[in-house]
């Protein structure tokens, strides 16, 4: 993939990686640069794991030789684990194997080609004789085999680690305190700058409308039918987030979910969840104090838990 | 000795696999029991242990002994350390809507967090944003 990169303020970088606007933010300018690298490095590492998009990665070679084991990178092993928990804590709603799904509505390359044509096929009857639970891991020789048919898709999961994992490493590495965002997906490490806390901007797309909101730490994600959306060869316009119940599009009673939770991780499976499974994942960031704003398909508001009830409102 | 393969059929997924992983155990564990057995080794590693065994005394000692060093000086330097375990409970306020003791009540101040109640890591918190700048955003892409 390749990188733009943008200085926008002095304690903010700003670049395209993974199809997705990737920023750091730090109150303190020399820490930018080092924050920057660091998840510049990072996604490099995830980008060679766990890419669908790209035949070398440990991913592909998993999909590619379905029926088998296949040899991965710790890396690998690590996020097909957390995306594997993650499965068994929604109750399979949050699913890493619906990448044959995906490609069937049309997502099989970066989203920006997927966009520029009409691809993926009206719905057929789905054969799927396996579920999530039959993805095999094997620890101790490192190696990982999905059954033949499946491929595996960690976009709901990896991102939201990378996040996490780029607010952790930052702390190792001298950065007192930073803000990391792959995609709207973000979170916060150190103490908050001078004012108090980071300022975030919350909208359902880029560029689009939305509230702000102030955190002292944590995480917010959000997921949205409105942003990776693309026509079908039938002219029908579809959306990434998959119900693992039908293989198409989710279709919940929510276009949008924002969640903020202690780690990015969290937040992305509540924001994903919560689209394919509304009530279930209700309960679920209620019972764990998390918070959440929710848009319907009418435009109306939701809130779940803390989530400020009137936050000042900011154009796109 | 050479390790059987074991041929399994998993149930529902259509894998014709080699338990390899069993491949490995026996190995291992072939090994393990040879180390053990081998009266050379074994002393050699008794020797290890007692070596480990030492210097974990001697460590736990001397950590012990700073410990309670710095405590009967912060005794006698600031006479009340309390306990100093925070609220660390990774759960955010109850309320972060401005307006309560912790959020500030002035216009500026409204949402701010205290620091000082922080309390360690575990403290988490979202509340209106302010003005100036933001600093991320939040959205689907």
């Amino acid at each position: 993939m390749t990188a733009a990169l943008t200085t926008s303020t002095p304690s903010t970088l700003t670049w395209t990686d993974w199809s997705c606007t990737v920023s750091v933010a730090t109150p303190d300018r020399r820490d930018a640069a080092v924050a920057r690298a660091i998840v510049r490095s990072l996604m490099g590492q995830v980008d060679r794991a766990v890419s669908r998009f790209r035949d070398d990665s440990d991913l592909s070679r998993v999909n590619a030789a379905a029926g088998q084991y296949t040899f991965v990178s710790p890396l690998t092993l690590r996020l097909v684990d957390v995306a594997l928990r993650t499965a068994a804590d929604t109750a399979g709603a949050v699913d890493p194997s619906l990448g044959a799904d995906l490609a069937a509505l049309g997502y099989d390359n970066d989203i920006d080609v997927v966009r520029a044509r009409r691809n993926g096929s009206a719905p057929t009857p789905r054969r799927r004789p396996w579920s999530w639970r039959d993805i095999k891991i094997d620890h101790k020789l490192r190696r990982v085999g999905v059954p033949e048919g499946m491929r595996l898709d960690l976009g709901a999961t990896a991102k939201a680690w990378t996040v996490d994992e780029a607010a952790q490493r930052f702390r190792s590495y001298g950065v007192r305190s930073a803000l990391v965002s792959i995609g709207g997906d973000l979170a916060v490490a150190g103490v908050p700058p001078r004012d108090g806390a980071w300022q975030i901007d919350v909208a359902e797309f880029e560029g689009a409308a939305g509230v702000r909101v102030g955190m002292s730490g944590g995480a917010v994600a959000t997921s949205s039918t409105m942003g990776r959306r693309w026509h079908r060869a039938d002219g029908v316009a579809v959306h990434h987030l998959v119900d693992p119940r039908t293989g198409l599009s989710a279709r919940g009673r929510w276009r949008t979910a924002s969640v903020w939770a202690p780690t990015c991780l969290e937040a992305n499976v509540a924001s994903t969840w919560l689209l394919v499974d509304p009530d279930a994942a209700s309960a679920h960031v209620a019972a764990k104090a998390h918070a959440a704003r929710l848009v319907a398909h009418d435009g109306s508001i939701e809130i779940i838990g803390c989530w400020p009830a009137s936050p000042p409102e900011v154009s796109s | 000795m050479p390790a059987q393969t074991t041929h399994r059929n998993l149930p529902a997924s259509g894998w014709p696999q080699i338990a390899d992983s069993e491949i490995f155990h026996r190995y291992a564990s072939d090994r393990e029991v040879m180390a053990l057995t081998n009266p050379r080794t074994n002393l050699l590693r008794r020797a290890r242990l007692w070596l480990v065994g030492a210097v974990a005394v001697g460590t736990g000692a001397s950590v012990a002994f700073t410990a309670a060093a710095a405590a009967n000086q912060q005794d006698r330097s600031s006479g009340s350390s309390g306990s100093g375990t925070g609220t660390s409970n990774g759960s955010p306020p109850d309320d972060f809507s401005g307006g309560n003791s912790n959020n500030g009540t002035g216009s500026q101040d409204q949402g701010t967090p205290n620091n000082n109640q922080q309390g360690g890591s575990g403290f988490l918190g979202l509340f209106p944003g302010g003005g100036g700048r933001s600093h991320g955003s939040s959205h689907a892409s």
